[in-house]
């Protein structure tokens, strides 16, 4: 089939399998992806990608799903603005993950921090969310969601809950940086992103 | 391209009647939701006999969510995050907390409800925990007519937990009840995917009324070998009278594992000894609970 997908900034159109794993078509294209990145579902993290923004799993997604797509790897993403953020926070923190999950690690914040700031710009975005996904019959639901989420404080207050940044972790198996320091890691990117928006605007 | 390997054909259906339709018309084609479990089965890339692909992405009517006073109803490709995040309002924080622990947040994004429920011969938290609570699924035979029918998830496996519609139906919907009962438990040990033969996925929910558990409903799940519900056992507990002694506590749980050792030929020792203790240590807490008043 031709895909038609963004890699690292590069409009790409390949001709690839169907199936064929993203992973291995990034192997292809990227010279500096990783090449021990076949590890079945054993969720070792290092293939991760920002998929639209997201963190991904790039082994476990099909060519197929790709097409019009952008496509985001440490290799591309340590060369935006954004990858300034976070090692400023390392540095600030003192710490950072081990050479080993530093590429999956960095990429989780990336893709966390996104999704606070969509939470704190706009709660209504979770309400809009839920419309596109189809729960108009109960958007009280999922305005009841986004307060009491917010009320929580787990997202959208300009802070991580613990809980939920141990959920966005729980993938990582590598104990190499704690809890507690990806927590200020994170509030403090989260920060220094704010303040560069605030700046701009 | 992989030289020499075929691109499998990929459907993308915009209804569940044409989904129908392309699996009637390429039987050997296989529904993809999430993909997390099939690309992670061993030997899924590069592999010259692939099978065709039914996308279930496109399907509007897969993704929504209906919700009343009793039962939320959740389309096949609702994501296991976007349940979980419904379910910070509308279930027990017991069950959106045993949501939250499937996986990591990244592979919640991407495996649907329908996948998980749905994995040939292997059973995994979710269908544990709406087990537990007696969820009812809808599912879409493929025939020319294409009947849908309800049934509860029990009746979707056999007692090793294999999947028996697989081929034979599209699953759409699934209802959650949300009208619980007073308690909920739910617990995992080890890592389903990652460990089958060693986790055990267990969940219990039930009320007490005076010194009785009432209408209990519990689920004992090994991933790769066993999936357990019984009306049996469901009644022996509802037998049961509080406060409990440590050797009634002894005896009812050997009676879980001679059941489990007998619906499960390959369970490890290791998850009998594990099945145990946790069903032990949830006994001790529901005789903690009563006693507490
Ligand atoms: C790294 C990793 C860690 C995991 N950890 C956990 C964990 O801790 N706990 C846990 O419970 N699970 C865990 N899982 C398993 C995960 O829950 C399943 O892989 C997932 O739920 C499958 O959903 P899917 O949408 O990706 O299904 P798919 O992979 O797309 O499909 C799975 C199967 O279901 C069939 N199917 C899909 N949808 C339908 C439908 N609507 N009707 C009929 N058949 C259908 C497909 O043909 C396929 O055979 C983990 C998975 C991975 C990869
Ligand atoms: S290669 Fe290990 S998670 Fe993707």
């Amino acid at each position: 089939m031709r895909l038609n997908c963004n890699v690292n900034g590069n409009q790409l159109s390949l001709v690839v399998n169907s199936d064929k794993p993203l992973s291995n078509i990034l192997k292809d294209v990227v010279d500096s992806f990783p090449d021990n990145n076949q590890c079945l579902g054993a969720s070792c993290g290092n293939c991760v990608v920002l998929l639209n923004g997201v963190a991904t799993l790039s082994c476990l997604v099909p060519a197929f799903s790709l097409n019009g797509s952008s496509i985001l790897t440490f290799d591309g993403f340590r060369k935006t603005r954004f990858y300034h953020d976070i090692e400023r926070a390392y540095n600030d923190v003192g710490n950072q993950p081990c050479p080993q999950c530093y590429a999956s690690k960095t990429l989780l914040i990336e893709s966390l921090l996104i999704r606070m700031d969509k939470e704190s710009q706009s709660r209504k975005d979770v309400v809009n969310l839920g419309r596109s996904m189809g729960f108009s019959p109960i958007p009280t639901a999922s305005q009841g969601y986004a307060n009491e989420m917010a009320a929580r404080g787990r997202l959208g207050g300009g802070s991580v809950d613990p809980q939920v940044l141990s959920q966005e972790f729980s993938m990582c198996r590598c104990q190499c940086i704690e809890l507690s320091e990806l927590e200020k890691i994170v509030n403090l990117a989260y920060k220094y992103r704010s303040r560069r928006r605030a700046r701009r605007t | 391209m992989q030289e020499g390997l075929r691109s499998p054909t990929v459907f993308n259906p915009k209804t569940i009647g044409e989904s129908v339709a392309a699996k009637l018309k390429n039987p050997n084609a296989c529904f993809w939701a999430g993909g997390t479990f099939i690309m992670s089965r061993p030997g899924f890339y590069p592999n010259p006999s692939q099978r065709d692909i039914i996308s279930l992405k496109g399907i509007v009517d897969l993704s929504k969510v209906y919700h009343s006073d009793r039962f939320v109803e959740v389309g096949s490709m609702v994501t296991i995050q976007q349940l979980s995040n419904m379910g910070g309002y509308l279930f027990s924080h017991e069950l959106n907390d045993a949501i939250l622990s499937i996986g990591s947040s990244v592979i919640r994004n991407q495996a649907t409800v329908g996948g998980a429920l749905c994995t040939s011969n292997m059973r995994f938290s979710l269908c544990c925990i709406l087990a537990t609570l007696n969820a009812q699924v809808e599912l879409r035979m493929i025939t020319k007519s294409a009947p849908a029918r309800w049934m509860p998830i029990t009746k979707l496996y056999d007692r090793k937990g294999v999947f028996i519609y697989e081929g034979e139906a599209l699953l759409t919907k699934v209802r959650i009840p949300t009208e619980n009962k007073q308690f909920q438990v739910f617990r995992s040990i080890g890592l389903p995917m990652q460990k089958p033969e060693e986790a055990v996925v267990f969940g219990l929910q039930y009320s007490i009324n005076q010194a009785n558990i009432m209408l209990p409903s519990m689920c004992m799940v090994f991933p790769s070998s066993c999936f357990y519900m019984s009306q049996d056992f469901d009644n022996l507990l509802a037998s049961i009278n509080l406060p409990l002694t440590s050797d009634k506590i002894m005896k009812i749980s050997k009676r879980l594992v001679s059941e489990l050792k007998n619906a499960s030929l390959n369970a490890s020792a290791l998850q009998l000894e594990r099945a145990s203790r946790l069903f032990e240590s949830v006994l001790s807490e529901i005789n903690t609970t009563f006693l507490a008043g």
